[in-house]
């Protein structure tokens, strides 16, 4: 019966179902009518090669099974995705601001200006939201759109330009970090699909750089540090947490994602 | 005698209603059921009922339960509700009118 086993076992595995309780319940369904099949087939005379033959001819195409049981369970599957995107996003966030507060903490510390170095940040934080867009937004394009690089790119820029102005009211004269900050996670993961090994970490320097030549450094310091100082640490601050959500979009991807995509 | 997939695939709810308003089964009774009453006409594919159960289990139309067979099994019996009886007499009466259509345009060809 290894081969009915099999049978039911691609079924599972590519029906998209979300809940493991439910998979493992329709594992159990269609193991048990595949049994109560053999015993009739059995009872008739049929050998163990022919039984197979006609247990797989009566199922149909495993994949095409599964399409119908995605299909019955496709809000499910929907309702999974959005929370898993949330997670991601959630995660993301909370991995950069701990990365960019880690760096900084560390920095006043050594630098012996723990206060006013953490003074007048309070919109640091949209900082954290751009570059998580930059990052996990083009991931999430890439998916969408079955890892082209353009629509990804278009889609999410032309969003967070939209998004941009709205802001551009609401704070003036903090659009400049935010959009670096932004470019320079969105630079990260084009960079990411090159071959060159190491070649991303260029992503987040070359527009600081450029940001720097042409408006000036994008966080000033409110300690003694040269600004020169500063810029290496928000290099050191975007680049590492780039870093950490590379290890969390790899994990959602292999975790969450294949397995809703049917393995 | 093969029946065209995809008509049988659109009256597989219609029939599955109205097998389980009458007794409750699982669901290789419900091939078996059905090939005995259609005299073998109809073979429903495990392919297409299973889905076409959970469909219907998923909207509240149906109702299901493990239970334990005498030879030890254990089988996943589906009833109908409530709501699954008003589908089927809906389904059974948009049935019988477009079969009479369908036997009017015929037979005046």
């Amino acid at each position: 019966m290894e081969s009915s086993d099999n049978l039911v076992r691609q079924i599972i595995s590519k029906s998209r179902i979300v809940s493991a309780a439910r998979r493992r319940e329709l594992a159990k369904e269609l193991s048990s009518h595949v049994e109560d099949m053999a015993d009739e087939l059995g009872a008739a005379g049929h050998d163990e090669a022919s039984i197979q033959e006609i247990v797989s001819q009566r199922f149909g195409h495993p994949e095409e099974i599964a399409r119908a049981f995605a299909e019955t369970y496709r809000t499910e599957q929907i309702a999974a995705y959005i929370g898993i995107v949330f997670a991601l996003v959630a995660a993301s966030l909370v991995a950069v601001g701990a990365t960019i507060s880690t760096i900084q903490f560390c920095v006043a510390i050594w630098s012996g200006s723990l206060s006013a170095d953490l003074q007048g940040m309070r919109w640091e934080f949209v900082g954290f939201l751009c570059l998580t867009w930059g990052y996990v937004g083009i991931y999430l394009g890439e998916r969408l759109f079955r890892n082209r690089l353009l629509p990804a790119v278009t889609v999410n820029v032309l969003l967070f330009l939209l998004a941009a102005l709205g802001f551009h009211h609401l704070a003036p004269g903090h659009g400049s970090a935010a959009l670096v900050a932004f470019v320079c996670a969105g630079m990260v993961r084009i960079l990411q699909r090159s071959n060159i090994r190491f070649i991303w970490c260029a992503g987040t320097a070359v527009p600081l750089l450029c940001a720097w030549l042409l408006v000036g450094p994008i966080v000033q310091s409110s300690g003694p540090l040269a600004s020169w100082k500063m810029g290496l640490i928000v290099w050191l601050g975007m680049t590492l947490s780039c870093l950490t959500m590379t290890f969390l979009t790899n994990f959602f991807d292999r975790k969450m994602f294949t397995r809703l995509q049917g393995s | 005698m093969n029946f065209d997939r995809e008509l049988l695939k659109g009256s597989i709810s219609l029939l599955i209603l109205k097998l389980l308003s009458e007794r409750e089964m699982y669901g290789y009774e419900i091939i078996q059921e059905a090939s005995r009453r259609s005299h073998e006409s109809f073979e429903f594919k495990e392919g297409t009922l299973y889905p076409a159960l959970h469909q219907l289990y998923k909207r509240g139309y149906l109702r299901s339960e493990w239970r334990l067979a005498k030879n030890g099994r254990q089988r996943k019996y589906y009833s109908i509700t409530a709501k699954g009886r008003k589908l089927a007499r809906e389904r059974q009466r948009g049935w019988v009118l477009f079969t009479k259509a369908i036997d009017a345009v015929l037979s005046n060809g």
